[in-house]
Protein backbone atom coordinates (compact mmCIF):
# COMPACT_ATOMS: atom_id res chain seq x y z
CA UNK A 1 0.00 0.00 0.00
CA UNK A 2 1.47 3.16 -0.99
CA UNK A 3 0.91 6.28 1.24
CA UNK A 4 -1.84 7.81 -0.12
CA UNK A 5 -3.53 4.66 0.22
CA UNK A 6 -3.14 4.91 4.13
CA UNK A 7 -4.26 8.22 4.25
CA UNK A 8 -7.25 7.44 2.64
CA UNK A 9 -7.80 4.96 4.48
CA UNK A 10 -7.06 6.89 7.93
CA UNK A 11 -9.54 9.52 6.42
CA UNK A 12 -12.21 6.48 5.69
CA UNK A 13 -12.19 5.62 8.89
CA UNK A 14 -12.48 8.71 10.93
CA UNK A 15 -14.72 10.11 8.75
CA UNK A 16 -16.81 6.95 9.30
CA UNK A 17 -16.37 7.38 13.28
CA UNK A 18 -17.12 11.26 12.95
CA UNK A 19 -20.42 10.84 11.70
CA UNK A 20 -21.71 8.03 14.09
CA UNK A 21 -22.84 6.85 17.44
CA UNK A 22 -23.31 3.09 18.92
CA UNK A 23 -19.76 1.69 18.59
CA UNK A 24 -17.35 0.85 16.03
CA UNK A 25 -19.11 -2.69 14.79
CA UNK A 26 -21.77 -0.70 13.68
CA UNK A 27 -19.49 0.41 11.28
CA UNK A 28 -17.85 -2.80 9.63
CA UNK A 29 -20.69 -3.37 7.10
CA UNK A 30 -19.24 0.07 5.44
CA UNK A 31 -15.52 -0.51 6.71
CA UNK A 32 -16.23 -4.43 4.62
CA UNK A 33 -17.51 -2.27 1.55
CA UNK A 34 -14.14 -0.15 1.32
CA UNK A 35 -11.35 -2.50 2.08
CA UNK A 36 -12.90 -5.97 0.81
CA UNK A 37 -14.96 -5.08 -2.03
CA UNK A 38 -13.81 -1.13 -3.31
CA UNK A 39 -9.79 -1.80 -3.08
CA UNK A 40 -9.09 -5.87 -2.12
CA UNK A 41 -6.53 -4.91 0.43
CA UNK A 42 -8.15 -7.89 2.57
CA UNK A 43 -9.91 -11.38 1.79
CA UNK A 44 -13.22 -11.57 3.76
CA UNK A 45 -12.36 -13.97 5.69
CA UNK A 46 -9.21 -12.11 6.68
CA UNK A 47 -11.73 -9.59 7.54
CA UNK A 48 -13.96 -11.83 9.73
CA UNK A 49 -10.67 -13.33 11.26
CA UNK A 50 -9.73 -9.52 13.22
CA UNK A 51 -12.87 -9.41 14.23
CA UNK A 52 -12.95 -13.23 15.82
CA UNK A 53 -9.67 -12.75 16.75
CA UNK A 54 -10.36 -9.00 18.41
CA UNK A 55 -13.45 -10.51 20.28
CA UNK A 56 -11.54 -13.32 21.84
CA UNK A 57 -8.46 -11.74 22.83
CA UNK A 58 -8.74 -8.79 26.32
CA UNK A 59 -9.29 -5.17 25.57
CA UNK A 60 -11.56 -2.97 23.24
CA UNK A 61 -13.35 -4.28 20.84
CA UNK A 62 -12.66 -1.17 18.47
CA UNK A 63 -9.17 -3.58 18.41
CA UNK A 64 -10.50 -4.89 15.66
CA UNK A 65 -9.91 -2.29 13.34
CA UNK A 66 -6.43 -2.28 14.68
CA UNK A 67 -6.01 -6.00 13.78
CA UNK A 68 -7.54 -4.80 10.36
CA UNK A 69 -4.97 -2.28 8.87
CA UNK A 70 -2.14 -4.15 10.50
CA UNK A 71 -3.39 -7.16 8.11
CA UNK A 72 -3.58 -4.70 5.18
CA UNK A 73 -0.65 -2.63 5.25
CA UNK A 74 1.44 -3.48 8.98
CA UNK A 75 2.27 -1.38 11.31
CA UNK A 76 1.60 2.18 9.25
CA UNK A 77 -2.15 -0.12 8.38
CA UNK A 78 -2.68 -0.43 11.97
CA UNK A 79 -2.10 3.36 13.09
CA UNK A 80 -4.29 4.44 10.37
CA UNK A 81 -6.92 2.62 10.93
CA UNK A 82 -7.15 3.09 14.53
CA UNK A 83 -5.83 6.16 14.76
CA UNK A 84 -8.44 7.60 12.19
CA UNK A 85 -11.26 5.33 14.16
CA UNK A 86 -10.32 7.31 17.98
CA UNK A 87 -9.83 10.94 16.18
CA UNK A 88 -13.25 11.88 16.68
CA UNK A 89 -12.55 10.94 20.16
CA UNK A 90 -9.95 13.68 20.71
CA UNK A 91 -11.61 16.35 19.48
CA UNK A 92 -15.63 16.26 20.55
CA UNK A 93 -14.95 15.89 23.94
CA UNK A 94 -12.76 18.73 24.18
CA UNK A 95 -15.24 21.40 22.47
CA UNK A 96 -17.70 19.77 25.36
CA UNK A 97 -16.35 20.51 28.33
CA UNK A 98 -15.26 23.76 26.68
CA UNK A 99 -18.69 24.78 25.51
CA UNK A 100 -19.94 23.63 29.16
CA UNK A 101 -23.37 23.11 30.47
CA UNK A 102 -25.31 25.60 28.80
CA UNK A 103 -29.40 24.43 28.51
CA UNK A 104 -28.49 24.37 24.68
CA UNK A 105 -26.08 22.77 24.40
CA UNK A 106 -27.80 20.01 26.79
CA UNK A 107 -30.83 19.71 24.33
CA UNK A 108 -28.80 19.31 21.26
CA UNK A 109 -26.77 16.12 22.76
CA UNK A 110 -29.81 14.44 23.87
CA UNK A 111 -31.70 14.99 20.45
CA UNK A 112 -28.08 13.56 19.03
CA UNK A 113 -28.52 10.74 21.14
CA UNK A 114 -32.04 10.10 20.24
CA UNK A 115 -31.94 10.95 16.61
CA UNK A 116 -28.59 8.84 15.91
CA UNK A 117 -29.51 5.88 17.90
CA UNK A 118 -31.95 4.23 15.76
CA UNK A 119 -29.04 5.21 12.38
CA UNK A 120 -26.85 2.85 14.86
CA UNK A 121 -29.24 -0.07 15.45
CA UNK A 122 -29.71 -0.07 11.35
CA UNK A 123 -26.25 -0.25 10.56
CA UNK A 124 -25.83 -3.19 13.38
CA UNK A 125 -28.40 -4.95 11.70
CA UNK A 126 -26.43 -4.17 8.09
CA UNK A 127 -23.30 -5.71 9.80
CA UNK A 128 -25.16 -8.69 10.68
CA UNK A 129 -26.60 -9.12 7.45
CA UNK A 130 -23.41 -8.92 5.55
CA UNK A 131 -21.72 -11.31 7.87
CA UNK A 132 -24.29 -14.02 8.14
CA UNK A 133 -24.99 -13.99 4.51
CA UNK A 134 -21.54 -15.25 3.78
CA UNK A 135 -20.55 -17.29 6.70
CA UNK A 136 -18.79 -20.56 5.91
CA UNK A 137 -18.79 -24.12 5.84
CA UNK A 138 -22.08 -24.60 4.06
CA UNK A 139 -24.57 -24.16 7.13
CA UNK A 140 -21.22 -25.27 9.79
CA UNK A 141 -20.75 -21.46 10.35
CA UNK A 142 -24.74 -20.60 10.43
CA UNK A 143 -24.73 -23.38 12.94
CA UNK A 144 -22.56 -21.95 14.64
CA UNK A 145 -23.78 -18.43 14.86
CA UNK A 146 -27.19 -19.38 15.70
CA UNK A 147 -26.15 -21.36 18.39
CA UNK A 148 -23.91 -18.47 19.93
CA UNK A 149 -26.56 -16.29 18.93
CA UNK A 150 -29.39 -17.99 21.31
CA UNK A 151 -26.63 -18.71 24.30
CA UNK A 152 -25.93 -14.86 24.52
CA UNK A 153 -29.15 -13.61 23.90
CA UNK A 154 -30.95 -16.05 26.79
CA UNK A 155 -28.69 -16.67 29.31
CA UNK A 156 -25.58 -14.45 30.89
CA UNK A 157 -22.63 -16.48 29.83
CA UNK A 158 -19.48 -14.56 29.25
CA UNK A 159 -19.42 -14.12 25.33
CA UNK A 160 -15.74 -14.61 25.53
CA UNK A 161 -16.36 -17.91 26.77
CA UNK A 162 -18.40 -19.03 23.97
CA UNK A 163 -15.94 -17.47 21.34
CA UNK A 164 -13.27 -19.87 23.03
CA UNK A 165 -15.65 -22.70 22.88
CA UNK A 166 -16.67 -21.99 19.26
CA UNK A 167 -13.19 -22.20 18.25
CA UNK A 168 -12.07 -25.28 20.01
CA UNK A 169 -15.83 -26.59 18.06
CA UNK A 170 -14.53 -25.72 14.91
CA UNK A 171 -10.68 -26.46 14.44
CA UNK A 172 -12.46 -30.00 15.13
CA UNK A 173 -14.99 -29.70 12.08
CA UNK A 174 -13.92 -30.22 8.09
CA UNK A 175 -15.09 -27.06 6.68
CA UNK A 176 -14.08 -27.84 3.10
CA UNK B 1 -26.35 -1.04 44.97
CA UNK B 2 -27.56 2.11 47.37
CA UNK B 3 -23.97 1.91 49.02
CA UNK B 4 -22.22 2.76 45.37
CA UNK B 5 -24.36 5.24 44.96
CA UNK B 6 -23.26 7.31 47.68
CA UNK B 7 -19.82 6.86 46.85
CA UNK B 8 -17.77 9.80 46.62
CA UNK B 9 -14.30 10.56 44.96
CA UNK B 10 -10.79 9.87 46.97
CA UNK B 11 -8.02 12.00 45.81
CA UNK B 12 -6.91 12.79 42.11
CA UNK B 13 -4.07 10.46 40.37
CA UNK B 14 -0.79 11.87 41.23
CA UNK B 15 0.46 11.63 38.12
CA UNK B 16 -0.20 11.08 33.99
CA UNK B 17 1.81 8.10 34.55
CA UNK B 18 -0.45 6.40 37.05
CA UNK B 19 -3.46 7.00 34.65
CA UNK B 20 -1.53 5.50 31.81
CA UNK B 21 -0.97 2.25 34.19
CA UNK B 22 -4.72 1.84 35.40
CA UNK B 23 -6.31 2.22 31.84
CA UNK B 24 -4.07 -0.10 30.62
CA UNK B 25 -4.55 -2.54 33.65
CA UNK B 26 -7.99 -2.23 33.02
CA UNK B 27 -7.59 -3.21 29.45
CA UNK B 28 -5.89 -5.87 29.27
CA UNK B 29 -8.43 -7.19 32.32
CA UNK B 30 -11.37 -6.41 30.24
CA UNK B 31 -13.63 -9.12 27.82
CA UNK B 32 -16.38 -8.13 25.80
CA UNK B 33 -16.62 -4.94 26.45
CA UNK B 34 -14.59 -2.06 29.29
CA UNK B 35 -17.36 -0.66 30.61
CA UNK B 36 -17.77 -3.11 34.09
CA UNK B 37 -13.54 -3.14 34.21
CA UNK B 38 -13.54 1.23 33.73
CA UNK B 39 -16.36 0.91 36.26
CA UNK B 40 -14.23 -1.27 38.54
CA UNK B 41 -11.22 0.68 38.48
CA UNK B 42 -12.13 4.20 38.54
CA UNK B 43 -14.91 4.53 41.27
CA UNK B 44 -14.62 1.25 42.97
CA UNK B 45 -10.22 0.62 43.30
CA UNK B 46 -9.01 4.23 42.36
CA UNK B 47 -12.13 6.20 43.67
CA UNK B 48 -10.94 8.81 41.04
CA UNK B 49 -14.66 9.55 40.13
CA UNK B 50 -17.81 9.37 42.71
CA UNK B 51 -20.89 7.04 41.35
CA UNK B 52 -22.66 9.91 39.94
CA UNK B 53 -20.08 11.29 38.38
CA UNK B 54 -19.01 8.13 36.67
CA UNK B 55 -21.97 7.41 35.30
CA UNK B 56 -22.79 11.14 33.72
CA UNK B 57 -19.40 11.30 32.51
CA UNK B 58 -19.80 7.77 30.82
CA UNK B 59 -23.32 8.50 29.31
CA UNK B 60 -21.47 11.45 27.94
CA UNK B 61 -18.56 9.60 26.26
CA UNK B 62 -21.65 7.64 24.57
CA UNK B 63 -23.47 10.24 22.95
CA UNK B 64 -20.91 11.70 21.42
CA UNK B 65 -19.14 9.96 17.93
CA UNK B 66 -16.52 7.78 18.21
CA UNK B 67 -15.53 4.71 20.11
CA UNK B 68 -16.85 5.05 23.85
CA UNK B 69 -14.15 3.77 25.58
CA UNK B 70 -12.01 6.02 24.28
CA UNK B 71 -13.66 9.20 24.39
CA UNK B 72 -14.26 8.25 28.32
CA UNK B 73 -10.05 8.01 28.36
CA UNK B 74 -10.19 11.09 26.86
CA UNK B 75 -12.43 13.15 28.83
CA UNK B 76 -11.03 11.56 32.19
CA UNK B 77 -7.35 12.65 31.08
CA UNK B 78 -7.90 16.10 30.56
CA UNK B 79 -10.15 16.61 33.78
CA UNK B 80 -6.80 15.60 35.57
CA UNK B 81 -4.32 16.45 33.64
CA UNK B 82 -5.46 18.55 30.34
CA UNK B 83 -3.85 16.88 27.50
CA UNK B 84 -1.18 14.73 28.60
CA UNK B 85 -3.63 13.10 30.85
CA UNK B 86 -5.81 12.32 28.18
CA UNK B 87 -2.86 11.04 25.85
CA UNK B 88 -1.41 8.70 28.88
CA UNK B 89 -5.49 7.44 29.45
CA UNK B 90 -5.65 6.94 25.81
CA UNK B 91 -2.49 5.25 25.11
CA UNK B 92 -2.32 2.66 27.90
CA UNK B 93 -6.19 2.16 27.03
CA UNK B 94 -5.03 1.07 23.10
CA UNK B 95 -1.73 0.62 23.02
CA UNK B 96 -1.17 -2.46 25.77
CA UNK B 97 -3.81 -4.59 24.62
CA UNK B 98 -3.20 -3.71 20.54
CA UNK B 99 0.03 -5.42 21.13
CA UNK B 100 -1.13 -8.31 22.94
CA UNK B 101 -3.82 -8.72 20.05
CA UNK B 102 -1.01 -7.95 16.92
CA UNK B 103 0.81 -11.15 18.56
CA UNK B 104 -1.61 -13.66 18.77
CA UNK B 105 -2.90 -12.15 15.46
CA UNK B 106 0.59 -12.70 13.83
CA UNK B 107 0.90 -16.09 15.55
CA UNK B 108 -2.45 -17.44 14.02
CA UNK B 109 -1.18 -15.67 10.87
CA UNK B 110 1.52 -18.06 10.85
CA UNK B 111 -0.25 -21.07 11.31
CA UNK B 112 -3.01 -20.42 9.01
CA UNK B 113 -2.12 -23.37 7.00
CA UNK B 114 -2.80 -25.50 9.43
CA UNK B 115 -6.80 -26.76 8.81
CA UNK B 116 -7.29 -27.00 12.71
CA UNK B 117 -6.28 -23.44 13.11
CA UNK B 118 -8.22 -22.14 10.28
CA UNK B 119 -11.30 -23.85 11.54
CA UNK B 120 -10.93 -22.35 15.24
CA UNK B 121 -10.93 -18.88 13.02
CA UNK B 122 -14.08 -20.03 11.32
CA UNK B 123 -15.83 -21.35 14.41
CA UNK B 124 -14.44 -18.18 16.95
CA UNK B 125 -15.78 -15.71 13.77
CA UNK B 126 -19.49 -17.24 13.50
CA UNK B 127 -19.58 -17.00 17.46
CA UNK B 128 -18.64 -13.38 16.77
CA UNK B 129 -21.66 -12.82 14.32
CA UNK B 130 -23.91 -14.41 17.31
CA UNK B 131 -22.23 -12.03 19.79
CA UNK B 132 -22.70 -9.20 17.04
CA UNK B 133 -26.38 -10.55 16.75
CA UNK B 134 -27.09 -10.84 20.03
CA UNK B 135 -25.95 -6.94 20.77
CA UNK B 136 -28.35 -5.91 17.92
CA UNK B 137 -31.25 -7.54 18.69
CA UNK B 138 -30.75 -5.89 22.44
CA UNK B 139 -30.45 -2.73 20.57
CA UNK B 140 -33.29 -2.87 18.60
CA UNK B 141 -35.43 -4.34 21.75
CA UNK B 142 -35.22 -0.98 22.87
CA UNK B 143 -36.92 1.37 20.16
CA UNK B 144 -39.98 -1.06 19.77
CA UNK B 145 -42.76 0.94 19.80
CA UNK B 146 -41.32 4.34 18.35
CA UNK B 147 -42.71 4.09 15.18
CA UNK B 148 -40.78 6.73 13.53
CA UNK B 149 -37.20 5.19 15.11
CA UNK B 150 -38.57 2.22 14.23
CA UNK B 151 -38.48 3.25 10.17
CA UNK B 152 -34.98 4.77 10.68
CA UNK B 153 -33.88 1.69 11.62
CA UNK B 154 -35.43 -0.16 8.10
CA UNK B 155 -34.26 2.86 5.86
CA UNK B 156 -30.72 2.87 7.35
CA UNK B 157 -30.37 -1.14 6.71
CA UNK B 158 -32.29 -1.18 3.41
CA UNK B 159 -29.18 1.85 2.32
CA UNK B 160 -26.32 0.64 4.29
CA UNK B 161 -26.90 -3.39 4.40
CA UNK B 162 -28.83 -4.29 1.17
CA UNK B 163 -27.90 -0.85 -1.27
CA UNK B 164 -24.59 -0.81 0.26
CA UNK B 165 -24.68 2.90 0.06
CA UNK B 166 -21.43 4.78 1.87
CA UNK B 167 -22.62 5.56 5.66
CA UNK B 168 -21.35 8.83 5.67
CA UNK B 169 -24.35 10.00 3.11
CA UNK B 170 -26.31 8.23 5.02
CA UNK B 171 -26.01 9.74 8.29
CA UNK B 172 -25.68 13.35 6.37
CA UNK B 173 -29.40 12.81 4.85
CA UNK B 174 -31.45 10.30 7.11
CA UNK B 175 -29.13 10.75 10.70
CA UNK B 176 -29.40 14.58 10.24
CA UNK B 177 -33.74 14.57 9.46
CA UNK B 178 -33.98 11.79 12.39
CA UNK B 179 -31.87 13.98 14.70
CA UNK B 180 -33.87 16.93 13.44
CA UNK B 181 -37.03 15.36 14.05
CA UNK B 182 -35.84 14.47 18.29
CA UNK B 183 -35.05 18.03 18.86
CA UNK B 184 -38.44 19.29 17.64
CA UNK B 185 -40.58 16.68 19.08
CA UNK B 186 -38.10 17.16 22.49
CA UNK B 187 -39.25 21.24 22.17
CA UNK B 188 -42.95 20.06 22.27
Amino acid sequence: MSVSEVLALFVHFASLSMLTTGGAIALASDMHRYVVEQHGYLTHTQFINSIALAQASPGPNILFVTVMGWQAAGLRGALATTLGLSLPAFIYPFVVSRLGRRAQFQRALKALQRGLGPVAVGLMISTCFLLAREAPGAGKGVAIIAASFGILSLTRFPPVLVILAAGAVGATLDWS
Amino acid sequence: MSDDCTKEAGPPPSSALELFLAFGGLSLQSFGGAITYIERTIVQKKRWLGAKEFVGLYALSQVLPGPTGVSFCVLLGDRFFGCRGALAAVTGFLLVPAVLVLSIASLFQQYQHVPCVQGALHGMGAASVGLIMSTAARMARALLGYRIAMIVVALTFCAVGLLRTPVQLVVLTLGTASVCIAWRSDAL
